[in-house]
């Protein structure tokens, strides 16, 4: 049969999809190469007529001792006890691979692939997962409608030779089937198929569902990160092309803007030093803002409102942080929030508690310096060596530090002399620690300030490292300076008109108080290869890989992330498309019955006479398509033809087809070729039973074929009496 | 017998499936399980319709045309119609029910048939092989059309009403063809003609006329082309004619015989369809008694194919159940030139007014059979 033939294929690469898709839940490569291997072996080892399966005994041998060596692991790792299951399912698979071919075993393997996906989905959470299981299950459907006909294949052909004793052999025979089977059933499974997708769809949607309370989790611990910064000699900085946010700016006439400069997207400011290289965020002067949708909030940060821009921030993960260029002069969210501002450092975050944003638009004053009245610190940083060191800049660049208290612009220049000395050739930048020495990294491990050991002897880090170092040398000499962290962003997507930040672009600089109460950006990181602040355009690989971090994300949020307020959004986005629609209608139809009322003057009264009209109307029209509906049916029942049966009212011979309907339910059909009265004889039915029958078919006759009409009270008696005939079959046949 | 093997219900395996998905679904709110949950329940919900679609057009009709025999497969036609005008109709068993008023399940096996695919408005011939068990008339009353495509999780049933009996006839073994020219002397036995009947326009060919010969049977034209007078041959030698006298008379558990009683019965009732079959084949006349149950006990002397089925057919509608009743002797009086041959379950004392018959009992069917002859040779 050409129908059944690509189903091993396809059962086949349904299994391997499966053991593949938990591979990738697993993130277990040596269990993806193993058992990968063997299952692909495993179709030139028992796959074909000349095919061989490994002994029964044998394969129970191997399911226990795997079943040992899974329970061993389990107890060893009780936290990864559905890993342990998706492993165990996995090897049992694989077992299954080699067994014999036949009709229960091949159910078993679906069912255990289908096992797999379950058991995978409960720890994967990436879109490789994701994509397999989308495709997975429409390679599934497709195999069980095979393996359904397949099935019924083998079991008739078993069944054909088991009804007959072996000395009289019975030819199998092609199975029974229609002209075009093969197209029929190509269509049909395209139909179940899209009916399956767009079920499954709309009861992933419809289903009830919690708040997802890991994601808020997540993105309160990922913000609270911000407000603390520990540096980590050892510790590689992975470069992240995931896509964090899109940003665009308007101006006032709602034409995008580019900045010559990158955007510096303030998230967090650490301006406490609290001993081994941990910095954090000291003083919170926080005062709370009610947020409005469709109009911006004024914050209480306020400046001159000359060059104002709008800055529209499109987040790919929810958010509680807000990252804002400076100064954020004004804040609108959908949904209305509660908006924090600490006003010692001029940064932004969410409420404790409230759901996170995937998107926000701020107001923003393009100014240089930033102003912020908190300039006090309560651990400043302090260090003989790293004073020595500063100290010996400022000679350098000949500026006394008796000055600096005083002088603001002796502030500006010993921070920028700081700047340049950290931008140097004596410091490099790097992400990676492998470049390090052992002895010198092992040292920088051992030592209690990593800011002064990255300063002094091992000059190699990250931006953190260089952000920390200014700020270190500031504080030394009593320069007001602050660490901040957030994006720089300087990637411009020429296409949408906005600048794309990546995980990458994460950075930290550093603020310094050049005048009251201003504070002045410096970026002591060197702009080398790899700095957040070289941000080159991206290969071809890396689009790709973008794209796929894009589809990721869009995963994350929509299908792994979707919550119970995200169907709120659905369902309050549903609601004002039909209200309004809603409303057209009726007021068109307001509008309609004023200008009828209007043109012919009829007052009150006359109106309510349309309105029953209308009514009337309504209600004759549904009435009519209730009849034609019954109509349809009973001709359908009956087999009228238009040409023969025109003289033949319907609703006189509607108690036959009511008849019929009340034989059907008890599953006897009357077959079309058989003559009605032919039929209810062979029925042996009880002899009240059989006459009533016999009389309701024999006026079936004379009303069909002998001109005769029952008037309406005739009608009636009939139809009781096939109801009669109902209860009595009801007794009969329980 | 064989026994089919038990497996578990695809229902069964399909909600043991949702009560493990389902709560990692809800309580631990996982939205992959949820997505697998989704698609499970669709996939039920799309079986439990398409299949309840399919089935409300689907007509199944029984085609019974010919009688079974014990020992050959019998094969009972369906004609599936689909009248859907657009949804075709995949994987659909048929199968007979069981029911009060039902026999066939008491004289077959049980079969089924099974329809891969039914296009909309085609209609297709399904089968079902059905080994018979036991002699006797099979009622059937209601098939059943069950299907469970697409996903298989849910199995829809219609049942459709057709009443129909099958007779099962006797089996029929082949036995050693020189049994009958022992019961029945060979040679011509006289001439067979219409003429006693005031004549007839039988022909069985022509000779030459001889004196003696009526005017009216010369074959005027053939003499003409000849140049000599031919007549037509309205006459030709009888065939031999062998009575078989099934002889039921004792009942069942009075027999004399070892083993199963109802067995030896059953046997010498295959052991008369056997001779009957043999006799036939050798282009005998035979006709046959059966005393001591209420069948239609005496058939006329006759050949051929559709006298040996009406022969049978009395022999399948033998109830050994019933009371045994005194024999009637008049009707096998009339033995002139016949070979006559009694069966009976038994070997008992032959019956004085059949003193010149052969007698066989059930039990030497089996010495009879041809190949026990080639057995025996080799």
């Amino acid at each position: 049969m050409k129908v059944l033939r690509p189903y091993r294929l396809l059962r086949f690469s349904l299994v391997l999809s499966a053991i593949l898709a938990q591979c990738v839940a697993l993130s277990s490569i040596p269990v993806l190469v193993v058992s990968g291997t063997l299952a692909a072996l495993s179709w030139y080892v028992t796959e074909g007529p000349r095919g061989k399966s490994i002994p029964a005994w044998f394969s129970r041998f191997l399911v226990l001792a795997v079943f040992v060596y899974c329970l061993f692991d389990a107890i060893a790792l009780e936290s990864q006890l559905p890993e342990v299951l998706g492993r165990f399912v996995v090897w049992l698979t694989v077992i299954k691979l080699y067994g014999k071919r036949t009709v229960e075993n091949e159910a078993q393997l679906l069912l255990l692939s289908l096992l797999l996906f379950a058991v995978g989905a409960l720890y994967a959470t990436g879109l490789l997962f994701g994509v397999l299981l989308v495709v997975w299950t429409g390679l599934a459907a497709w195999v069980l409608l095979l393996y359904q006909l397949h099935q019924g294949m083998e079991t008739m052909r078993s069944e054909r030779y088991e009804a007959v004793p072996v000395e009289y052999p019975t030819p199998w025979t092609r199975p029974v089937s229609g002209l075009h089977v093969r197209k029929t059933f190509c269509r049909c499974a395209t139909i179940l198929l899209l009916l399956g997708l767009f079920g499954s769809a709309f009861f992933f949607v419809v289903v009830p569902r919690k708040v997802a309370v890991v994601s808020i989790e997540q993105s309160m611990a990922m913000d609270d990160q911000l407000e603390r910064m520990e540096l980590k000699p050892d510790q590689d900085i992975q470069l992240s092309n995931k896509k964090i946010m899109t940003v665009s700016l308007q101006n006032n006439s709602g034409e995008s803007v580019r900045l010559p400069q990158g955007l510096r997207l303030r998230g967090a400011a650490l301006n406490e030093y609290q001993g081994q290289g941990v910095w954090e965020t000291g003083l919170h002067f926080k005062s709370s803002i009610e947020t409005v949708s469709d109009q911006f909030t004024p914050l209480s940060v306020t400046g001159n409102r000359t060059d104002v821009l709008v800055m529209d921030v499109s987040l790919y993960q929810p958010m509680s942080k807000v990252y804002s260029i400076y100064r954020p002069i004004g804040i609108e969210t959908d949904p209305p929030t509660t908006v924090t501002t600490n006003l010692a450092n001029a940064t932004m975050g969410l409420v404790l508690g409230s759901t996170p944003l995937l998107g926000y638009r701020v107001q923003v004053d393009l100014e240089d310096t930033i102003i912020s009245p908190y300039s006090q610190k309560q651990n400043q940083y302090q260090n003989e060596e790293v004073y020595a060191l500063a100290l010996e800049i400022l000679k350098n660049n000949s500026i006394a530090k008796d000055e600096i208290p005083s002088s603001f612009e002796a502030r500006r220049r010993a921070a920028r002399a700081f700047e340049l000395f950290l931008h140097s050739s004596e410091f490099t930048y790097s992400t990676s620690s492998s470049g390090v020495p052992i002895l010198r990294k092992a040292a920088m491990l051992r030592a209690d300030d990593p800011t002064a050991e990255f300063l002094l002897r091992m000059k190699s880090g990250h931006c953190e490292f260089f952000a920390a170092a200014m700020v270190a040398l500031c504080d030394t000499v009593n320069i007001p300076s602050r660490i901040v962290t957030g994006y720089y962003a300087d990637r411009w997507d020429a296409s949408t008109k906005s600048y794309v930040v990546l995980g990458r672009d994460a950075h930290a600089w550093v603020e310094v108080e050049t005048e009251p109460l201003a504070w002045e950006t410096f970026d002591p990181t060197p702009s080398s290869v790899g700095s957040p602040i070289v941000q080159e355009p991206m290969t071809f690989a890396q689009n790709i890989r973008m794209n796929w971090d894009y589809l990721n994300s869009a995963w994350q949020e929509y299908v792994f992330g979707y919550d119970s307020s995200m169907q709120n959004r659905l369902v309050s986005g549903a609601n004002p498309y039909w209200r309004d629609h809603l409303k057209t209608v009726v007021n068109l139809f307001k509008t309609t019955g004023s200008r009828v009322s209007g043109w012919f003057d009829i007052g009150a009264g006359g109106r309510l006479w349309i309105d029953l009209v209308m009514g009337a109307t309504i209600l004759s029209g549904v009435a009519l398509l209730i009849l034609r509906w019954r109509r349809k049916r009973t001709t359908q029942l009956l087999r009228f033809s238009q040409q023969v049966e025109e003289g033949v009212a319907v609703v006189n011979v509607e108690f036959y087809a009511q008849l019929q309907r009340v034989f059907a339910r008890q599953g006897i059909v009357r077959p079309a070729h058989i003559p009605a009265m032919t039929w209810v004889h062979s029925l042996h039915l009880s002899v009240e039973s059989d006459t009533i029958a016999t009389s309701l078919s024999s006026t079936y006759y004379e009303i069909r074929y002998g001109s005769y009409c029952p008037s309406r009270s005739e009608r009636i008696a009939l139809m009781q009496q096939v109801q009669q005939l109902a209860m009595m079959l009801r007794k009969e046949l329980r | 017998m064989e026994t089919r093997k038990a497996s578990i219900h695809p229902t069964i395996i399909f909600v043991v499936l949702v009560s493990l998905v389902a709560p990692s679904a809800f309580f631990q709110s996982k939205n992959l399980p949820m997505w697998l949950l989704g698609a499970m329940v669709t996939t039920m919900a799309i079986t439990f319709v398409w299949t309840k679609l399919v089935l409300r057009n689907i007509e199944v009709r029984r085609v019974v045309l010919e009688p079974a025999k014990m020992g050959e497969p019998y094969i009972v036609r369906y004609v599936v119609t689909n009248t859907a005008k657009r949804i075709a109709g995949f994987s659909l068993w048929i199968e007979e029910q069981t029911s009060s008023r039902t026999t066939w399940h008491e004289n077959f096996r049980k079969a089924r048939g099974w329809v891969m695919e039914v296009g909309a408005s085609e209609i297709v011939h399904g089968e079902a092989i059905f080994w018979p068990t036991k002699r006797g008339e099979a009622t059937f009353d209601r098939i059943r059309v069950t299907t469970s495509f697409p996903f298989g999780m849910i199995r829809s049933t219609k049942v459709v009403s057709q009443s129909a009996s099958v007779l099962v006839q006797p089996k029929v073994e082949v036995l050693q063809s020189s049994i009958l020219q022992t019961i029945v002397s060979s040679g011509p036995l006289g001439q067979r003609s219409n003429r006693r009947c005031r004549g007839g326009d039988d022909f069985y060919g022509l000779r030459e006329l001889v004196s003696g010969d009526r005017i009216g049977d010369i074959a005027w034209k053939a003499s003409a082309k000849r140049s000599e007078l031919v007549c037509i041959l309205r006459a030709r030698p009888s065939l031999p004619k062998i009575r078989v006298v099934l002889d039921l008379t004792t009942p069942t558990d009075e027999l004399k015989c070892n083993g199963d009683h109802r067995e030896s019965e059953e046997k010498a009732i295959s052991f008369c369809a056997s001779l009957l079959n043999e006799a036939v084949r050798q282009d005998q006349e035979v006709s046959l008694a059966v005393l001591g149950v209420q069948v239609q006990s005496t058939v006329g002397f006759h050949s051929g194919v559709r006298h040996l089925d009406r022969l049978l057919s009395i022999l399948a509608k033998i109830n050994l159940e019933e009371i045994r009743c005194s024999v009637p002797m008049r009707p096998i009086a009339n033995m002139q030139q016949v070979g006559l041959c009694v069966i009976r379950p038994d070997r008992s004392k032959p019956m004085r007014s059949l003193s010149g018959a052969w007698y066989f009992h059930a039990a030497q069917l089996d010495e009879l059979l041809l190949r026990h002859s080639k057995k025996v040779s080799a």
